[in-house]
């Protein structure tokens, strides 16, 4: 065995418990990094496949094509497969592969499946191209699968001519979001890369530390630089093979456990993710793992290489002579402690960073999920998963689409439209939300009118003492700015029971209109919101009148029979206001399952229904949140174990320094409570440090994440887990004291 | 014939009013076979004259020759490989592997030059150090007379053109030092072996051939 190979094996056996550390860190650094990009596979596999199922992955739909122009583009190369829909009602049916042209007298619906998911939008641009289809032509009957086509990053494409001459139309990619996906991961790895070299660096930069006077006695009988860099990149070779291996069987389990934990967080979708490997991504994880392991090991050893053999054969420690600054009535200990961390800044400079990067990361990632959380919460504050809306005129089978649906849901049926009301007295009117005031001082507002089923509206009518027949106010309305803030601040409308409505039509000017019909009967003014119907609280801004379903025909009938004598003076907006759709509300138990369920019959059908998923928002945001808390919390562990352990080799090696030190204090009559007294003042020094530095840092971080959660939710109070964050710093705290006070047993064990 | 040829060498270190002149224009000659003691007060300048000598250090002016090559000229690479087959350092304070035992230790520069190990030289370098039933013993296992054997054994070891002793009997009792010295002594008479020793001690410079006294980075005599 050659000389460097021995020399690297006994130093590794001799210093077990630095090459111990030294293998532990590698494999956490490796298991992070490759973790990483397993789970980052299997995910994206997993995605794939279940949006690849047959009859569901085309990329392309082109309606009501005919025969003719579909055989111009049937055996176009880059298509994959075809289904056909030969009536709208039909399910699809794959094409068989035949060169014979398709015959059908009817236009049919095809769905394409592209061999290159990538070129999409291009290859549709030459289909279109083919058919010579016009703008119009294209976006009546052309659509892509955008929910398979996100998957794979493609965000969607705008449809524009392709030049002046607006002959040909081209569809142009608006965002491929794998290529950012792609740009986010790399950052990813860069990040967990330069974690890993400072924790390495520092590794190898205390091992040949150590060693440096053992180096200079080799060069000054004969050991050249390269034979003794040989000799470290010996030792970093079998520490990372050793190291890489344990990483590679911690990272295969664990990616298996946090699969099966994603599983379960996503048992309500169709996600179903394993384990998957991809070649690729194992290269690339190696070559980035080999890599910072070895520029890890270069530089501190060519900076060792670099100092003079005299200089390290004298063992001169580099201390600067700063003139310290000391309190006078601190204890000694506390005097040396501050000394010996000002003249040693170098040394002790790492065990700071490594303190700082544990308690930023903690404070970022918890007060960030504490925020994401409160977020989610917002979006709850409804009693029903979902409405759907059809129109009255569409003879769609709403009853046949509910029952075929496999799980069990609850359904209210009820009947809305929008009117307006002049409202009489005018001071009863305490609000001008959507208050338009005319130039003879009458008001009229804006309401929603909802019509019950006797069984509902009996349930209300009960709960509110009201009596059959009235005309039921919800009387909180939402104020505030709408778009992307919300705002949830309420006043009420009316402040009177005695208020006579007549529906106007207002669509003249702003200072004229005309009465359509008066709203009689008896007005009852509540704050109690019916029960299935809470998300009026988050949506309307106008006021709400619940009726019998009676009394809402008769109020409807008197507005068709207004439109129809009026109609050609009306605004389109209005006669199509004016339609009474049929709304019904959903209760189910996995609302992710029930809106891909009712969108997936809305294409394959073509049909009009307007829904809103009020739980979804909330559901795909719990999840997401899960999701992230999972993946976040397990970065965040291995992040804070690799710091622990980095720090447990430093302040190891650094007391195994001072032994020298401490003996003479020893000698000068310190006893061991003195010497420990002195490490523990380091000790609370440099935590106060990285505190300090933790929280600068940390405040433009949550900056940015407060700023960016106020788009979404403006709170009055901060939700910093300020609890989780004392725990955690006290917790790092007692680490770092009992590893201190642990390593000064080698005090005792040396007995010269 | 010269081994070295040391002419006009100064060494200063630090700059301004840390400016301190080790070495002031130094000139000597060192044959074959000699033994040589270098005596002076501390901070003369006698560590850094061998330190030169050894290729450990460059003067900042002056040559040095050595078998008629400047070192001045060398690359770190080849005085490391001088100091591997052509001279020999012991220091005052062993400079032993820690890890590597008795044996191990007075290999490494055989090694280090990837020369075939002659057993028969090696047993015979530690019969004539007396220190052959501690072959396999680690440095801490063996007295501070034994580990300047080891370190004596080591320089042996490379059949060095000249053997360079920093204060090899600073650490020693008076038994150890005159163990070691008479060693010397006697691989310079039997194996013909040029040595310069760097000593505080008279009576052991008395034993050399030549005494070359250093003060104030001066010689002073020779």
């Amino acid at each position: 065995m050659k000389i460097e190979t021995r020399l690297s094996l006994n130093n590794l056996r001799s210093n077990i418990k630095r090459t111990i550390f030294t293998i532990i860190s590698i494999a956490l650094c490796t298991f992070l990094i490759l973790t990483t990009l397993i789970i980052i596979s299997s995910i994206r596999n997993g995605i794939t496949e279940s949006t690849n199922i047959q009859y569901n992955d085309y990329h392309f739909i082109i309606k009501n094509i005919n025969s003719d122009e579909f055989n111009k583009i049937k055996d176009k190369e880059y298509i994959d497969k075809i289904y056909i829909q030969e009536n709208n009602l039909e399910t699809l049916k794959e094409l068989s592969n035949s060169d014979d042209p398709y015959k059908n007298t009817n236009s049919i619906n095809i769905y394409i499946k592209y061999k290159n998911v990538n070129e999409t939008y291009k290859n549709s641009t030459d289909i279109v191209q083919t058919l010579d289809y016009s703008l119009i032509d294209a976006e009546t009957n052309c659509k892509f699968n955008d929910k398979l086509l996100t998957v794979y990053g493609l965000m969607g494409a705008n449809l524009s001519y392709a030049d002046s001459t607006h002959t040909n139309i081209i569809y142009k990619n608006v965002l491929n979001l794998s290529y950012v996906i792609n740009i986010m991961i790399v950052l990813i790895l860069l990040v967990f890369s330069i974690l890993f070299i400072i924790i390495l660096y520092n590794a190898f930069l205390v091992s040949i530390n150590e060693r440096k006077q053992e180096y200079a006695i080799l060069n000054s009988v004969g050991g050249t630089e390269g034979q003794i860099l040989k000799m470290i990149f010996c030792e970093a070779t079998i520490m990372a093979i050793i190291g890489i291996i344990i990483g590679v069987i911690l990272s295969y389990f664990s990616s298996n456990i946090i699969l099966q934990m994603l599983n379960n967080i996503l048992i309500s979708t169709t996600f179903n993710f394993k384990l998957v490997i991809n070649a690729k991504y194992l290269f690339l994880a190696f070559a980035i793992i080999i890599f910072n392991i070895y520029i890890s090991a270069i530089i501190p050893s060519i900076n060792a290489s670099s100092t003079t053999v005299i200089e390290n054969l004298r063992n001169n420690k580099q201390i600067k002579n700063k003139k310290v600054h000391t309190l006078n009535n601190i204890p000694i200990e506390a005097r040396l402690a501050l000394i010996n961390l000002k003249r040693n800044k170098n040394k002790y400079k790492v065990i700071t960073i490594l303190l700082v990067i544990c308690m930023t990361a903690f404070l970022s990632v918890s007060t960030y999920i504490n925020y994401e959380k409160a977020t989610a919460n917002l979006v709850t504050n409804y009693d029903v998963d979902a409405e759907l809306r059809l129109d009255l005129a569409s003879n769609i089978d709403y009853k046949k689409i509910l029952n075929s649906y496999s799980q069990k849901i609850e359904t209210i049926e009820y009947k809305k439209m929008g009117i307006y009301v002049l409202v009489e007295p005018t001071d009863a009117l305490i609000t001008n939300n959507n208050v338009t005031t005319y130039s003879n001082n009458n008001k009229s507002i804006q309401i929603v009118l909802i019509g019950l089923e006797d069984k509902i509206y009996n349930d209300y009518i009960n709960e509110i003492n009201a009596d059959y027949g009235d005309y039921i106010i919800y009387n909180n309305i939402m104020i505030g700015e709408e778009k992307d803030e919300i705002s949830y601040m309420y006043t009420h409308a009316f402040n009177t029971n005695n208020l006579d409505f007549s529906i106007i039509d207002n669509s003249l000017n702003n200072t004229e209109y005309r009465i359509i019909d008066d709203i009689n009967g008896k007005y009852v003014l509540t704050d109690t919101l019916l029960e299935g119907f809470k998300e009026i609280n988050n949506e309307y801004h106008v006021p709400t009148i619940f009726v019998n379903l009676n009394t809402f025909y008769k109020i409807a009938k008197s507005v068709d029979d207004y439109t129809l004598e009026n109609k050609s003076s009306l605004p389109t907006w209005m006669s199509t206001d004016m339609k009474e759709p049929i709304c019904i509300k959903v209760k189910c138990d996995n609302i992710i399952e029930f809106s891909n369920y009712i969108e997936d019959i809305k294409e394959k059908q073509n049909i009009n229904i307007y829904t809103d998923y009020y739980s979804l928002e909330n559901q795909e945001k719990i999840i997401y949140i899960e999701i992230l808390q999972l993946l976040l919390r397990i970065v965040i562990i291995t992040i804070i174990l690799i710091g622990i352990i980095s720090a447990i080799n430093i302040i190891n090696a650094s007391l195994c320094e001072r032994k020298q030190e401490f003996k003479v204090l020893s000698s000068l009559g310190a006893t061991k409570e003195n010497i420990n007294k002195i490490l523990v003042y380091e000790c609370i020094y440099m935590f106060l440090k990285a505190i300090l530095i933790s929280i600068v840092l940390s405040i433009p971080i949550l900056y940015i994440i407060i700023k960016n959660i106020e788009n979404i939710i403006i709170l009055n109070k901060l939700l910093i887990p300020w609890g989780s964050i004392a725990i955690f710093i006290i917790g790092l705290f007692i680490i770092s004291i009992c590893v201190t006070l642990c390593s000064t047993r080698v005090i005792k064990e040396d007995k010269e | 014939m010269n081994i070295f040829k040391v002419e006009n060498v100064s060494k200063v270190f630090g700059k301004g009013e840390a400016k301190v002149v080790a070495l002031d224009n130094i000139s000597l000659e060192i044959e074959e076979g000699e033994f040589i003691a270098i005596i002076g007060p501390s901070g003369s300048g006698k560590s850094t004259l061998l330190h030169i000598m050894a290729g450990l250090e460059k003067p900042t002016s002056g040559d040095i020759y050595f078998y008629g090559k400047n070192m001045n000229e060398m690359s770190k690479k080849e005085l490391t490989i001088l100091r591997r087959e052509k001279i020999g350092i012991i220091y005052q304070f062993y400079n032993l592997i820690p890890n590597l035992n008795v044996e191990e230790n007075i290999l490494l520069p055989i090694e280090f030059d990837r020369q075939k190990v002659d057993k028969e030289k090696l047993k015979n370098i530690m019969k004539f150090l007396n220190i052959e039933n501690r072959k396999t013993h680690l440095p801490n296992e063996l007295s501070g007379g034994q580990q300047q054997k080891v370190a004596i054994g080591r320089a042996l070891m490379i059949n060095p053109k000249i053997i360079l002793a920093d204060e090899p009997t600073g650490n020693l009792d008076t038994k150890s030092s005159n163990e070691i010295i008479n060693l010397l002594k006697e691989a310079n008479k039997k194996l013909k072996q040029t040595i310069i020793i760097i000593t505080h001690n008279l009576e052991i410079a008395k034993l050399a051939d030549r005494i070359i006294k250093i003060e104030d980075g001066k010689i002073n005599l020779n």
